[in-house]
Protein backbone atom coordinates (compact mmCIF):
# COMPACT_ATOMS: atom_id res chain seq x y z
CA UNK A 1 0.00 0.00 0.00
CA UNK A 2 1.47 3.32 -1.01
CA UNK A 3 1.55 6.40 1.18
CA UNK A 4 1.31 10.06 0.25
CA UNK A 5 3.55 12.57 2.00
CA UNK A 6 4.34 16.21 1.60
CA UNK A 7 8.12 16.67 1.43
CA UNK A 8 9.58 20.14 1.05
CA UNK A 9 6.17 21.36 -0.04
CA UNK A 10 5.72 18.75 -2.79
CA UNK A 11 3.47 15.71 -2.87
CA UNK A 12 5.60 12.58 -2.80
CA UNK A 13 4.17 9.07 -3.12
CA UNK A 14 6.20 6.23 -1.63
CA UNK A 15 5.41 2.67 -2.61
CA UNK A 16 5.86 1.15 0.79
CA UNK A 17 6.12 2.31 4.35
CA UNK A 18 9.78 2.92 5.00
CA UNK A 19 11.81 4.45 7.76
CA UNK A 20 13.04 8.01 7.48
CA UNK A 21 16.60 6.65 7.32
CA UNK A 22 15.72 4.43 4.35
CA UNK A 23 14.09 7.32 2.52
CA UNK A 24 17.11 9.59 3.08
CA UNK A 25 19.48 6.78 2.15
CA UNK A 26 17.69 6.62 -1.21
CA UNK A 27 18.56 10.29 -1.70
CA UNK A 28 22.16 9.68 -0.52
CA UNK A 29 21.75 12.18 2.29
CA UNK A 30 22.82 10.15 5.29
CA UNK A 31 26.58 10.70 5.28
CA UNK A 32 27.73 12.17 8.62
CA UNK A 33 29.00 15.35 6.93
CA UNK A 34 25.96 15.79 4.67
CA UNK A 35 24.77 18.73 6.80
CA UNK A 36 21.18 17.54 6.60
CA UNK A 37 18.42 18.01 9.16
CA UNK A 38 14.79 16.93 9.10
CA UNK A 39 11.55 18.30 10.47
CA UNK A 40 8.60 15.87 10.61
CA UNK A 41 5.18 17.31 11.33
CA UNK A 42 6.75 20.36 12.93
CA UNK A 43 9.24 18.51 15.12
CA UNK A 44 12.94 18.04 14.45
CA UNK A 45 13.91 14.39 14.15
CA UNK A 46 17.36 13.87 15.61
CA UNK A 47 19.78 12.00 13.38
CA UNK A 48 19.99 9.19 15.92
CA UNK A 49 16.24 8.63 15.53
CA UNK A 50 16.11 8.53 11.73
CA UNK A 51 16.16 4.72 11.71
CA UNK A 52 13.35 4.40 14.23
CA UNK A 53 10.91 6.82 12.59
CA UNK A 54 8.46 5.12 10.19
CA UNK A 55 7.01 7.41 7.57
CA UNK A 56 3.23 7.45 7.56
CA UNK A 57 0.51 8.57 5.19
CA UNK A 58 -0.03 12.32 5.48
CA UNK A 59 3.36 13.10 7.07
CA UNK A 60 4.85 16.48 6.29
CA UNK A 61 8.63 16.56 6.04
CA UNK A 62 11.12 19.35 5.65
CA UNK A 63 14.52 18.09 4.55
CA UNK A 64 17.09 20.87 4.72
CA UNK A 65 20.82 21.16 4.36
CA UNK A 66 23.54 23.75 4.74
CA UNK A 67 24.12 25.67 1.56
CA UNK A 68 25.49 28.99 0.34
CA UNK A 69 24.56 31.85 2.64
CA UNK A 70 25.72 35.28 3.75
CA UNK B 1 32.81 41.41 33.91
CA UNK B 2 36.16 39.70 33.56
CA UNK B 3 34.88 37.21 31.04
CA UNK B 4 33.18 40.00 29.13
CA UNK B 5 36.42 41.95 29.03
CA UNK B 6 38.21 38.92 27.69
CA UNK B 7 35.49 38.48 25.09
CA UNK B 8 35.77 42.03 23.82
CA UNK B 9 38.69 41.05 21.62
CA UNK B 10 40.40 44.38 22.24
CA UNK B 11 44.16 44.84 22.23
CA UNK B 12 45.61 41.65 23.59
CA UNK B 13 49.32 41.15 22.98
CA UNK B 14 48.93 38.80 20.04
CA UNK B 15 45.58 40.31 19.06
CA UNK B 16 43.38 37.25 19.13
CA UNK B 17 39.65 37.74 18.62
CA UNK B 18 37.47 35.70 20.95
CA UNK B 19 33.86 34.99 20.01
CA UNK B 20 31.76 32.76 22.23
CA UNK B 21 34.85 31.19 23.79
CA UNK B 22 36.61 30.45 20.50
CA UNK B 23 39.80 32.12 19.28
CA UNK B 24 40.20 33.67 15.85
CA UNK B 25 43.30 35.16 14.28
CA UNK B 26 41.40 36.51 11.29
CA UNK B 27 38.95 39.34 11.81
CA UNK B 28 37.12 38.74 8.57
CA UNK B 29 34.03 36.59 8.55
CA UNK B 30 33.11 35.69 4.99
CA UNK B 31 29.80 34.62 3.49
CA UNK B 32 29.55 31.75 1.03
CA UNK B 33 26.68 33.04 -1.14
CA UNK B 34 26.54 34.44 -4.65
CA UNK B 35 29.93 33.22 -5.94
CA UNK B 36 30.17 32.22 -9.61
CA UNK B 37 31.06 28.64 -8.60
CA UNK B 38 32.52 26.54 -5.81
CA UNK B 39 36.08 26.85 -7.10
CA UNK B 40 36.02 30.66 -6.95
CA UNK B 41 34.34 30.47 -3.56
CA UNK B 42 37.10 28.30 -2.16
CA UNK B 43 39.89 30.39 -3.64
CA UNK B 44 38.32 33.59 -2.35
CA UNK B 45 37.88 32.14 1.13
CA UNK B 46 41.51 31.08 1.18
CA UNK B 47 42.67 34.49 -0.06
CA UNK B 48 40.59 36.28 2.58
CA UNK B 49 42.35 34.41 5.37
CA UNK B 50 39.00 33.88 7.09
CA UNK B 51 38.44 31.16 9.63
CA UNK B 52 34.65 31.52 9.94
CA UNK B 53 32.29 31.12 7.00
CA UNK B 54 28.54 31.72 7.01
CA UNK B 55 26.11 29.23 5.51
CA UNK B 56 22.33 29.14 5.13
CA UNK B 57 19.89 26.26 5.58
CA UNK B 58 17.60 25.51 2.70
CA UNK B 59 15.32 22.75 1.50
CA UNK B 60 17.14 19.96 -0.33
CA UNK B 61 16.26 19.85 -4.03
CA UNK B 62 14.59 16.43 -4.17
CA UNK B 63 15.20 16.19 -7.90
CA UNK B 64 18.93 16.65 -7.44
CA UNK B 65 19.67 15.85 -3.80
CA UNK B 66 23.43 15.37 -4.14
CA UNK B 67 24.10 18.22 -6.55
CA UNK B 68 24.81 20.95 -4.07
CA UNK B 69 27.13 19.68 -1.39
CA UNK B 70 29.25 22.70 -0.62
CA UNK B 71 29.64 21.64 2.96
CA UNK B 72 32.20 18.90 2.41
CA UNK B 73 34.37 21.42 0.53
CA UNK B 74 34.28 23.85 3.45
CA UNK B 75 34.89 21.11 6.00
CA UNK B 76 37.86 19.77 4.04
CA UNK B 77 39.51 23.20 4.34
CA UNK B 78 38.81 23.35 8.08
CA UNK B 79 36.69 26.47 7.99
CA UNK B 80 34.47 26.88 11.02
CA UNK B 81 30.84 27.36 10.09
CA UNK B 82 28.42 30.07 11.12
CA UNK B 83 24.89 29.09 10.05
CA UNK B 84 22.40 31.89 9.63
CA UNK B 85 18.64 32.28 9.83
CA UNK B 86 18.53 34.43 6.71
CA UNK B 87 15.13 34.74 5.09
CA UNK B 88 13.21 34.29 8.34
CA UNK B 89 10.47 36.82 9.10
CA UNK B 90 9.14 35.29 12.32
CA UNK B 91 10.56 34.33 15.69
CA UNK B 92 9.20 30.81 15.22
CA UNK B 93 10.95 30.27 11.88
CA UNK B 94 14.22 31.74 13.13
CA UNK B 95 14.23 29.51 16.22
CA UNK B 96 13.35 26.43 14.14
CA UNK B 97 16.08 27.26 11.61
CA UNK B 98 18.63 27.69 14.40
CA UNK B 99 17.66 24.30 15.83
CA UNK B 100 17.91 22.71 12.38
CA UNK B 101 21.34 24.26 11.93
CA UNK B 102 22.49 22.87 15.25
CA UNK B 103 21.24 19.44 14.26
CA UNK B 104 22.66 19.61 10.73
CA UNK B 105 26.06 21.06 11.55
CA UNK B 106 26.68 20.22 15.18
CA UNK B 107 27.33 23.83 16.15
CA UNK B 108 25.42 26.01 18.59
CA UNK B 109 26.78 29.16 16.95
CA UNK B 110 24.01 30.98 15.09
CA UNK B 111 23.87 34.20 13.15
CA UNK B 112 20.37 35.32 14.06
CA UNK B 113 18.62 37.29 11.35
CA UNK B 114 14.95 38.23 11.38
CA UNK B 115 14.00 40.42 8.47
CA UNK B 116 11.23 43.00 8.76
CA UNK B 117 10.89 44.34 5.27
CA UNK B 118 11.73 43.14 1.76
CA UNK B 119 12.95 46.44 0.34
CA UNK B 120 15.48 47.30 3.02
CA UNK B 121 16.03 43.81 4.47
CA UNK B 122 16.22 45.70 7.74
CA UNK B 123 16.14 43.56 10.85
CA UNK B 124 13.05 43.48 13.05
CA UNK B 125 14.42 44.71 16.39
CA UNK B 126 11.48 43.56 18.50
CA UNK B 127 11.42 40.01 17.13
CA UNK B 128 15.20 39.87 17.21
CA UNK B 129 15.29 40.50 20.96
CA UNK B 130 12.59 37.91 21.55
CA UNK B 131 14.27 35.26 19.42
CA UNK B 132 17.67 36.03 20.97
CA UNK B 133 16.24 35.42 24.46
CA UNK B 134 14.74 32.09 23.40
CA UNK B 135 17.91 30.91 21.68
CA UNK B 136 20.20 31.96 24.53
CA UNK B 137 17.90 29.99 26.88
CA UNK B 138 18.24 26.99 24.58
CA UNK B 139 22.02 27.15 24.86
CA UNK B 140 22.87 28.77 21.54
CA UNK B 141 25.76 31.16 21.10
CA UNK B 142 23.84 33.90 19.37
CA UNK B 143 25.35 36.42 16.96
CA UNK B 144 22.47 38.76 16.14
CA UNK B 145 22.27 40.86 12.99
CA UNK B 146 20.81 44.19 14.13
CA UNK B 147 20.37 47.80 13.20
CA UNK B 148 23.26 50.10 14.13
CA UNK B 149 21.52 51.26 17.28
CA UNK B 150 23.55 51.29 20.50
CA UNK B 151 20.45 50.64 22.63
CA UNK B 152 19.43 47.51 20.72
CA UNK B 153 23.02 46.28 20.75
CA UNK B 154 23.28 46.86 24.51
CA UNK B 155 20.06 44.92 25.07
CA UNK B 156 21.36 42.06 22.95
CA UNK B 157 24.49 42.02 25.11
CA UNK B 158 22.37 41.98 28.29
CA UNK B 159 20.35 39.05 26.96
CA UNK B 160 23.54 36.99 26.68
CA UNK B 161 24.48 37.06 23.01
CA UNK B 162 28.15 36.36 22.20
CA UNK B 163 28.60 39.25 19.75
CA UNK B 164 26.68 42.16 18.29
CA UNK B 165 26.46 42.53 14.53
CA UNK B 166 25.05 45.87 13.46
CA UNK B 167 24.68 46.65 9.78
CA UNK B 168 26.87 49.22 8.06
CA UNK B 169 24.13 49.76 5.46
CA UNK B 170 21.47 47.48 3.94
CA UNK B 171 22.42 43.91 3.00
CA UNK B 172 23.96 43.69 -0.45
CA UNK B 173 23.79 47.47 -0.97
CA UNK B 174 27.56 48.02 -0.98
CA UNK B 175 27.03 51.48 0.52
CA UNK B 176 29.61 50.87 3.23
CA UNK B 177 29.44 52.20 6.76
CA UNK B 178 26.88 54.99 6.52
CA UNK B 179 27.04 55.95 10.17
CA UNK B 180 30.48 55.47 11.69
CA UNK B 181 29.38 57.69 14.57
CA UNK B 182 26.86 55.03 15.63
CA UNK B 183 29.53 52.35 15.46
CA UNK B 184 31.65 54.37 17.84
CA UNK B 185 28.67 54.78 20.18
CA UNK B 186 28.08 51.02 20.09
CA UNK B 187 31.78 50.49 20.74
CA UNK B 188 31.47 52.62 23.87
CA UNK B 189 28.30 50.89 25.10
CA UNK B 190 29.08 47.25 24.41
CA UNK B 191 31.98 45.09 25.55
CA UNK B 192 31.05 42.10 23.38
CA UNK B 193 32.81 41.61 20.04
CA UNK B 194 31.41 44.20 17.66
CA UNK B 195 31.12 42.96 14.09
CA UNK B 196 29.88 45.00 11.17
CA UNK B 197 27.54 42.79 9.20
CA UNK B 198 26.17 43.95 5.86
CA UNK B 199 26.69 46.85 3.53
CA UNK B 200 30.42 46.53 2.84
CA UNK B 201 31.15 47.57 -0.76
CA UNK B 202 34.90 47.71 -1.01
CA UNK B 203 38.12 47.48 0.98
CA UNK B 204 38.05 51.01 2.44
CA UNK B 205 34.67 50.28 4.04
CA UNK B 206 36.28 47.46 5.98
CA UNK B 207 39.13 49.73 7.08
CA UNK B 208 36.66 52.40 8.25
CA UNK B 209 34.78 49.86 10.35
CA UNK B 210 37.96 48.50 11.89
CA UNK B 211 39.34 51.98 12.57
CA UNK B 212 36.08 52.80 14.38
CA UNK B 213 36.95 50.02 16.81
CA UNK B 214 35.00 47.12 15.42
CA UNK B 215 36.43 43.71 16.26
CA UNK B 216 35.59 42.08 12.95
CA UNK B 217 33.71 42.56 9.71
CA UNK B 218 31.43 40.18 7.82
CA UNK B 219 31.64 40.39 4.04
CA UNK B 220 29.87 38.39 1.37
CA UNK B 221 28.48 40.15 -1.71
CA UNK B 222 31.34 42.65 -1.96
CA UNK B 223 33.73 39.75 -2.56
CA UNK B 224 31.43 37.32 -4.36
CA UNK B 225 30.15 39.89 -6.87
CA UNK B 226 33.42 41.74 -7.46
CA UNK B 227 34.74 41.41 -11.00
CA UNK B 228 37.62 39.40 -9.55
CA UNK B 229 36.43 37.85 -6.29
CA UNK B 230 39.78 36.35 -5.29
CA UNK B 231 41.62 39.64 -5.75
CA UNK B 232 38.90 41.45 -3.79
CA UNK B 233 39.21 38.88 -1.01
CA UNK B 234 42.91 39.75 -0.76
CA UNK B 235 42.05 43.45 -0.66
CA UNK B 236 39.51 42.89 2.11
CA UNK B 237 42.05 40.98 4.13
CA UNK B 238 44.65 43.73 3.78
CA UNK B 239 42.11 46.44 4.64
CA UNK B 240 40.94 44.54 7.69
CA UNK B 241 44.49 44.13 8.95
CA UNK B 242 45.37 47.76 8.17
CA UNK B 243 42.25 49.11 9.87
CA UNK B 244 42.82 46.97 12.93
CA UNK B 245 46.44 48.08 13.24
CA UNK B 246 45.46 51.73 12.82
CA UNK B 247 42.86 51.37 15.57
CA UNK B 248 45.38 49.77 17.91
CA UNK B 249 48.03 52.34 17.04
CA UNK B 250 45.70 55.24 17.87
CA UNK B 251 45.05 57.89 15.25
CA UNK B 252 46.08 61.54 15.72
CA UNK B 253 43.33 64.00 16.62
CA UNK B 254 41.74 65.93 13.79
CA UNK B 255 42.63 69.64 13.77
CA UNK B 256 41.02 72.66 12.22
CA UNK B 257 44.26 74.15 10.84
CA UNK B 258 47.55 73.02 9.40
CA UNK B 259 50.48 72.09 11.60
CA UNK B 260 53.90 71.99 9.91
CA UNK B 261 55.58 68.64 10.09
CA UNK B 262 59.15 69.82 9.31
CA UNK B 263 60.95 71.85 12.05
CA UNK B 264 60.02 75.54 12.08
CA UNK B 265 63.45 76.47 13.55
CA UNK B 266 66.52 77.02 11.32
CA UNK B 267 64.73 77.54 8.06
CA UNK B 268 67.04 79.18 5.45
CA UNK B 269 66.06 82.81 4.87
CA UNK B 270 67.39 84.89 1.97
CA UNK B 271 68.05 88.60 2.79
CA UNK B 272 67.51 89.64 -0.78
CA UNK B 273 64.09 91.17 -1.38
Amino acid sequence: MSILLKINGEDVRLESTSSLAEYLEGLKLTAPDSGVAVVRNGEIVRRADWGAVKLADGDELEVVRATQGG
Amino acid sequence: MNDDDKDSGKDSGNDILKIGGEDYRSRLIVGSARYPNHQVLLEALRASGTELVTVALRRVNLDDPTGENMLSLLRRENFRLLPNTAGCYTVRDAVLTAELAREALGTDLIKLEIIADEDTLYPDAEKLLEAARILVDKGFRVMPYSIDDPITCKRLEDIGCVAVMPLGSPIGSGMGVLNPYNLRLIRDKVTLPLIVDAGIGTASDVAIAMEAGCDAVLVDTAIAKAREPVLMAEAMRAACEAGRKAFRAGRIPRKQFAEASSPTEGVVRSDID
